[in-house]
């Protein structure tokens, strides 16, 4: 984006905001564009940008990370994962250890890499742990359908695909929280379409807008969205990434995620059960589950003083937590926040900047 | 005729001394090597001398632009370079695990060798090992390299105002690592930018007084160097954004991966810090080295008052904090 | 979360094409989205193209920062 188009929004923002205002997004990209360009620096002190839950690997309960690394000591199958996620510790270590105790993980950047990766190792299990929002739920649809068509027998996965709008009903319906617009996730819009997000400012009177990634994007959505605050138009919405989002989404990624997936309870890490929050392999494709075909004994969850649960839903900043920087760091990672390099906590460490 | 390294090549008799021989020896081709029994002897002009090591582990081992063997010979003769010395003479230990295929081995000591006569510096001295199949991945090397401080060069205390030079584009070298490893097949102008920065310390020994400090930022990327130059000399680091170079094949595999540039590895650049007066001339006379075409004024020291830290002008004008690498830089889906 | 790049399409194999995305070219599926043609731009997420650009509102974001500063003059004016 232009330079001096920049700043003219970024003024333009700043003079409109005569009170202070939060503006909340949910998605870790989001995060990391708002760091990168320096944004809470040019908006400070009036305008606040909270990071929501919209990193996939935050949210992954411990459990599921120990029901992998149980998976992979009892069965001794290969772990495929995307990067971020072998660092995640479950109450039982995370996949890194593992990996350094010599267990086979590998981290892949597509899930499709499945396919071939199957086909060259027939002698081995593979279990990906498929993570992720709705962007990555199509994707990952069509890596099971495609291993199902091709007759592949020694691929599974291990689910825990989130859904943005019941996690947003659950910080929305929290009394206590500020949060006066939301940006909302341009990638997901664009899998489920723009009409997915409607219901913030029909449920909630909080203005909304579905965003892009880019500077311009950004700053065009928290321009629209500090204009209908301060007009007092609650209830507004706007599909600002029009480029790439339609108001029904992608039909043929939908069809997908409907054949393959049925909607279960989800348990998100520092926050709990989320009704309908989560993507199951249906029983179409059961075959595939590796929670079912690996069958291990599921642990009961430990305490702890973590705050990630605020700082997800935006209650508190990463310096509130009693544990930042102090025995929670990116070398040490304590809670999801501080594990993902796309976490709130990560990126207040890694930026030290106020969130 | 054998087709890979076995135990037996490690056993210090005549099998070791035949892959000595028909690998080491025929691509290290030196008199000093060839004659030299455990320890090679040579003599020195008088000066100061500089003496570093370092070991590779890279993976793959085998990268566009480079792999293991030039990257064991640049970035000694690079640690050296910081400390402005020319290089003389290199050890070289290596560590293979059984089974690994002799022609990979040949084509390394191929590479290691072109590597040290394109440079002007020969491998003196050696050691080969092999180890049990599964005990280590692959090849190790350890370079070591001795050199002679040119112009009297020594670090100098850094001052408020002192310019930053980058002598090229950054992350090309990490960024053509992460694409081989995370399987992205890409076709562009994406290559290590393994090379060796001696021609460089030559042509810009006449301003090594106003020189203040040199710093390859390997592991860690440019952010991490900086950031032990700024602790080092208890001043802040304002830099530009706009200023640093990095080719867009390099954005766009970052982005594509999720990963950040100032973090990914440099493996054939050099951060000088200069004197405020003299850093114009000192970039021009970099730009004229081959490889530093691209070399830019990346920022400056400032004493804010507050602990030593780096922080990024972005392009739009917002400030971010920029801290170490901890921990190593995976790749995002989501 | 969910990174995604726009590319060109400069090649097609189905169900795979090359697309080229500032200045390097990469193999990804094309199965998400419908009726992919050479010369069309694509949102690649995870090695997939997840949609393709609506041409119609490319300079959608420029439009409206045009009627923003629109809005502004009459203000002042």
């Amino acid at each position: 984006m232009d330079k001096g188009l920049a700043r003219y929004l970024i003024n333009e923002i700043n003079l409109m905001a005569t009170e202070e205002i939060k503006i909340m997004e949910v998605c870790g990209t989001h995060t990391q564009m708002i760091s990168k360009l320096g944004l809470r620096s040019l908006l400070a002190p009036k305008i606040k940008l909270l990071s929501g839950p919209g990193c996939p690997v935050c949210v992954t309960d411990e459990r599921y990370i120990d029901r992998a690394i149980e998976i992979i000591k009892k069965y001794d199958v290969t772990i495929a994962t995307f990067g971020d996620m072998i660092r995640v510790g479950g109450m039982e270590g995370s996949l890194l250890e593992a990996k350094g105790k010599g267990r086979d993980v590998r981290i892949i950047y597509s899930p499709l890499d499945l396919i071939k990766m199957a086909e060259e190792n027939r002698d081995r299990n593979i279990v990906f742990l498929g993570i992720g929002f709705e962007t990555t739920a199509p994707v990952i649809a069509l890596t099971i359908k495609t291993a199902a068509e091709r007759g592949i027998e020694n691929l599974f996965c291990l689910t825990a695909i989130k859904l943005m709008p019941p996690i947003l009903d659950y910080i929305l319906k929290q009394p206590s929280h500020n949060v006066g617009g939301l940006i909302c996730p341009g990638h997901v819009a664009t899998i489920k379409g723009s009409d997915y997000f409607r219901f913030i400012g029909v449920d909630y009177c909080i203005p909304a807008a579905v965003c892009g990634f880019e500077a311009s994007d950004i700053l065009i959505g928290i321009h629209y969205l500090v204009k209908q605050i301060r007009q007092n138009k609650k209830a507004a919405f706007k599909n600002l990434y029009r480029r790439y989002v339609r108001s029904q989404g992608n039909p043929i990624a939908n069809q997908l995620i409907e054949d393959v997936f049925k909607v279960s309870c989800g348990v998100w890490r520092g926050i709990g059960r989320v009704e309908s929050s989560t993507l199951d392999l249906n029983e179409k494709y059961a075959r595939f589950d590796a929670k079912q075909v690996f069958a291990v004994e599921e642990k009961s969850i430990k305490s702890t003083s973590c705050e990630c649960k605020d700082i997800l839903l935006g209650n508190r900043t990463p310096k509130e937590c009693k544990l930042f920087a102090q025995l929670c760091n990116p070398v040490k990672p304590y809670g999801p926040c501080m594990i993902s390099s796309e976490g709130a906590c990560a990126i207040a460490y890694r930026y030290r900047e106020e969130i | 005729m054998e087709q890979i390294v076995t135990l037996r090549h490690g056993d210090g008799g005549k099998y070791t001394n035949l892959l000595i021989r028909d690998i080491f020896y025929k691509h290290f081709d030196n008199k000093l090597l060839v004659n030299s029994q455990d320890a090679s002897v040579f003599e020195v002009k008088q000066g100061k001398l500089a003496f570093t090591t370092d070991s590779f582990v890279v993976k793959p081992l085998f990268f566009p632009g480079g792999d293991i063997g030039k990257l064991a010979v640049c970035g000694t003769i690079n640690d050296l370079a910081t400390a402005g010395a020319k290089p003389l003479y290199l050890s070289c230990g290596v560590i293979i695990e059984e089974g690994f295929e002799l022609s990979l081995l040949e084509k390394i000591a191929e590479s290691m060798g072109e590597t040290c006569r394109k440079t002007g510096v020969s491998i003196i001295t050696g050691d080969t090992k092999v180890v049990e199949k599964g005990s280590i991945d692959g090849l190790y090397i350890n370079t070591s390299g001795i050199g002679v401080v040119q112009g009297e060069y020594c670090p100098k205390p850094v001052c408020e105002g002192d310019r930053i030079i980058i002598t090229g584009g950054i992350a090309e070298h990490g960024t053509a690592i992460a694409s081989e490893r995370y399987q992205i097949e890409v076709q562009g102008d994406l290559q290590s930018d393994c090379m060796s920065l001696n021609k460089l310390v030559e042509r810009i020994e006449k301003y090594m007084d106003r020189i203040k400090l040199m710093k390859d930022p390997t592991r860690g990327g440019l952010a991490t160097a900086l950031n032990e130059i700024a602790e080092l000399s208890r001043l802040g680091i304002h830099l530009l954004e706009e200023c640093i170079p990095i080719k867009k094949e390099v954005e766009s595999v970052n982005q594509l991966l999720g990963l950040e540039p100032i973090y990914l590895a440099c493996e054939g650049r050099m951060i000088l810090v200069v004197d405020e007066k003299k850093c114009e001339t000192v970039l021009e006379e970099i730009r004229q080295c081959d490889g530093c075409e691209d070399a830019a004024i990346i920022g400056s020291f400032v004493n804010n008052g507050i602990r030593p830290m780096v922080f990024m002008e972005t392009y739009i004008g917002g400030r971010r904090i920029i801290g170490s690498l901890e921990g190593e830089m995976l790749p995002r889906i989501c | 979360m969910c990174i995604a790049v726009p590319g060109e399409i400069i090649d097609l194999f189905p169900p795979q094409a090359r697309v080229k995305l500032m200045g390097v070219e990469t193999t990804i599926n094309i199965q998400l989205i419908e009726s992919p043609k050479i010369g069309e731009y694509v949102l690649v997420h995870g090695g997939c193209a997840i949609e393709k650009i609506n041409r119609a509102y490319f300079d959608d974001l420029f439009n409206i920062f045009i009627s923003i500063i629109d809005e502004d003059e009459k203000k002042d004016g």
